[in-house]
């Protein structure tokens, strides 16, 4: 099969690196392959991050394991930098749930020792991190994607070496800049993210959100995939050319947790016929419609053993090309998540031209962890979503107004609230 | 055919889904993945009316995830429910507890008195067996006791071999049938159809087995 270099086999983009994608030379895929390794290669060596993030939002992403881990840990790297690790041997309350959840990953490889060895390298992994982390709380799913990191970095060669800290560096940084949100010690950071699908799919189809009544309903089916970056759904079974290698190369290359979110959205917009025959065929089979639409999406979603259906791939190329020409239609999410989430500050660019990419240090990630943990533990005793918009346009006011508002006593807190509100209503007067 | 919604709760690692695969697939895997959220599976049996006819039930089936931190979830599928599969670890102790607090909030939360609640034990095979006994850490007469204290129903299962599994679905179905055929007379009456039960009126599954969601 020949293609044109760097074009994706549903859509010629025309803002690839440096020409990459431009040329109309025809090339197979193996040469393709090749030469995409070489100019990686070359990347690497000149540590261009930018051309490299480009590269990883292109057919094939990083390309081979090789590629992947070198230009992960690269890209991971410029984005988070840690001070001296504080290594404590202090058990994470978390760590009997993560053993439970280890001892059941990995379920595709066949060869039942090196899945056992996987197993106890992960366990050891995830724990590890929460000990360096302990204000992190451990998720199930979060071992998903742990599992991608370890198929990436891990291999009967290096398996028993000592030395696994660029691994456990590239986890960590990824940890804490993209999932901070999922790492609370509840749900509902997560569900916020979530609640952004149906509002990003009525910026486009308002029609379909209405005919599903998407508004009106709390968007738990999409959980899976959002809390693992789709690692709970693909499970890898070719180490290269797995579609979710290539989802993580993306995510990475444009350092946002956007992308999972506008995938998904694409996703319901992608199978709309489908979803209306579907769901009007089963209509009188699901006493309410939030069974009937999650039941659907997931039969929808479901991998045969082949693996992922191609819409995937088009939907991951769709989303690069908006990624690159800079058409995420997003709303405004500063109601809609929290001001520390990783969508609006460490995790947050829309498109590949959305400013300078900040490198973050130890201390103003631990400063918005703080500050996420503390507004969470307001957020969860909120039940209707006009509280919680409530709350975060709110906090996101006194935030940019005082950004040390967190520091202050809460006589002070109250006294500035009260001070903006009235400072509101006298300018409505 | 009548349709009833079923969700399984219980700690993580108990074997929800393991149960839950058994009875729709008849398979048993022994790694199969957390479940992140829930999943979506349906099933169908057949029960008998007082008549000797048989009557099928399908089953919308919520395998829910084990964690802590996703019982927030929970009660969007225990709601309207119509029984629920509360399901413990006979080797592990806590979890019978963790089955109890599932029970105090279905007793709590779920205003439908009709609503079926079952206590499984699961992973007996694992105790089988003189040279298995002391990994036993639920007693059955224990579990069971409380399950009648409580008016539940209750038994031991394993998922692995399939011993009990289909018997607690088809127990379930058979008392979903005697409690609901009543109501379901009554309602006919009040439409004035002469008191001729008509089984289907509530909520008639139009969706063969062939169909998405089957």
């Amino acid at each position: 099969m020949t293609k044109r270099l760097g074009a994706s086999e549903q859509h010629n983009d025309d803002t690839g690196p440096a020409g990459f994608e431009q040329s109309s030379v025809m090339i197979n895929n193996e040469q393709y392959k090749k030469l995409k390794c070489k100019v990686i290669d070359v990347m690497l060596k000149t540590k261009d991050v930018v051309t490299l993030s480009m590269l990883g939002g292109t057919n094939l992403g990083f390309v081979d394991a090789t590629h992947r881990r070198l230009s992960w840990s690269l890209l991971l790297s410029k984005q988070f930098k840690r001070d001296a690790a504080h290594e404590t041997i202090a058990e994470h309350p978390d760590e009997n749930q993560v053993k439970l959840d280890c001892a059941r990953s990995f379920g595709t490889v066949a060869d039942e020792n090196w899945r056992t060895r996987l197993q106890m390298f992960q366990e050891t992994l995830i724990c590890r991190l929460l000990r360096r982390n302990h204000k992190l709380r451990y998720y199930q799913g979060y071992h998903d994607i742990v599992s991608i990191f370890v198929n990436v970095f891990v291999d009967r060669e290096n398996i028993d070496s000592n030395d696994h800290n660029t691994l456990l560096a590239c986890l960590e940084a990824f940890t804490l800049l993209y999932l901070r949100d999922f790492m609370m010690d509840s749900l509902h950071f997560a569900i916020d993210q979530i609640r952004l699908i149906p509002s990003i799919v009525k910026l486009q189809d308002k029609g379909l959100v209405d005919t599903l009544k998407l508004d009106n309903l709390e968007p738990f089916y999409a959980i899976s995939s959002i809390l693992t970056v789709f690692s709970h759904n693909f499970k890898p079974k070719e180490l290269d050319n797995s579609l979710i290698f290539s989802i993580f190369d993306f995510v990475i290359s444009s350092q946002s947790m956007l992308v999972p979110l506008v995938m998904y959205s694409k996703f319901i917009l992608k199978n709309k016929d489908r979803l209306l025959k579907e769901t009007n065929h089963n209509s009188e089979n699901f006493l309410n419609n939030t069974d009937l639409i999650h039941a659907v999406l997931q039969r929808c979603l479901s991998i045969s053993n082949e693996g992922p259906d191609p819409q995937w791939t088009s939907i991951l190329n769709e989303t690069r090309v908006d990624y690159k020409s800079g058409r995420f239609l997003l709303p405004k999410l500063a109601s809609l998540v929290n001001e520390y989430s990783p969508l609006i500050t460490t995790a947050s660019h829309s498109c590949f031209n959305s400013g300078p990419r900040v490198r973050y240090y130890t201390e103003t990630v631990n400063g918005l962890l703080d500050k996420a943990i503390e507004l969470n533990g307001v957020r969860k005793h909120l039940e209707t979503t006009a509280d919680v918009d409530k709350l975060y346009r709110q906090h996101s006011v006194l935030f940019k107004l005082f950004p040390k508002v967190n520091d202050m006593p809460l006589a002070v807190k109250a006294s500035l609230v009260l001070l903006v509100v009235s400072l509101i209503y006298q300018l409505q007067e | 055919m009548l349709q009833f919604k079923l969700v399984l709760l219980g700690d993580s690692s108990v074997g929800k889904s393991s149960i839950v695969h058994r009875f729709v697939k008849d398979t048993f895997d022994e790694l199969r993945e957390s479940t992140i959220g829930a999943a979506f599976l349906s099933q169908t049996i057949k029960v008998e009316s007082e008549d000797q006819q048989e009557v099928v039930i399908k089953f919308e089936i919520w395998d829910t995830a084990g964690q802590e931190r996703y019982k927030s979830l929970a009660p969007m599928y225990y709601r309207n429910a119509n029984a629920a599969l509360v399901v413990y670890d006979v080797t592990q102790e806590d979890s019978l507890n963790k089955a109890k607090a599932w029970v105090e909030e279905l007793k709590n939360k779920v205003g439908d008195e009709d609503l079926v609640i079952f206590l499984v034990g699961n992973k007996v095979d694992l105790c089988e067996g003189s040279d298995n006994e002391d990994k036993r850490a639920v007693a059955a007469t224990l579990a069971k006791q409380y399950a009648e204290d409580q008016g539940l129903m209750f038994d031991e299962v394993s998922a692995k071999t399939g011993h009990g599994v289909k018997e607690v679905f088809q127990a379930i179905g058979q008392r979903l049938y005697d409690t609901k055929k009543e109501e379901l007379a009554t309602r006919q009456r009040g439409n004035g159809n002469d008191g001729q039960v008509d089984i289907n009126v509530p909520r008639p599954s139009t969706n063969d087995t062939t169909g998405c969601c089957s």
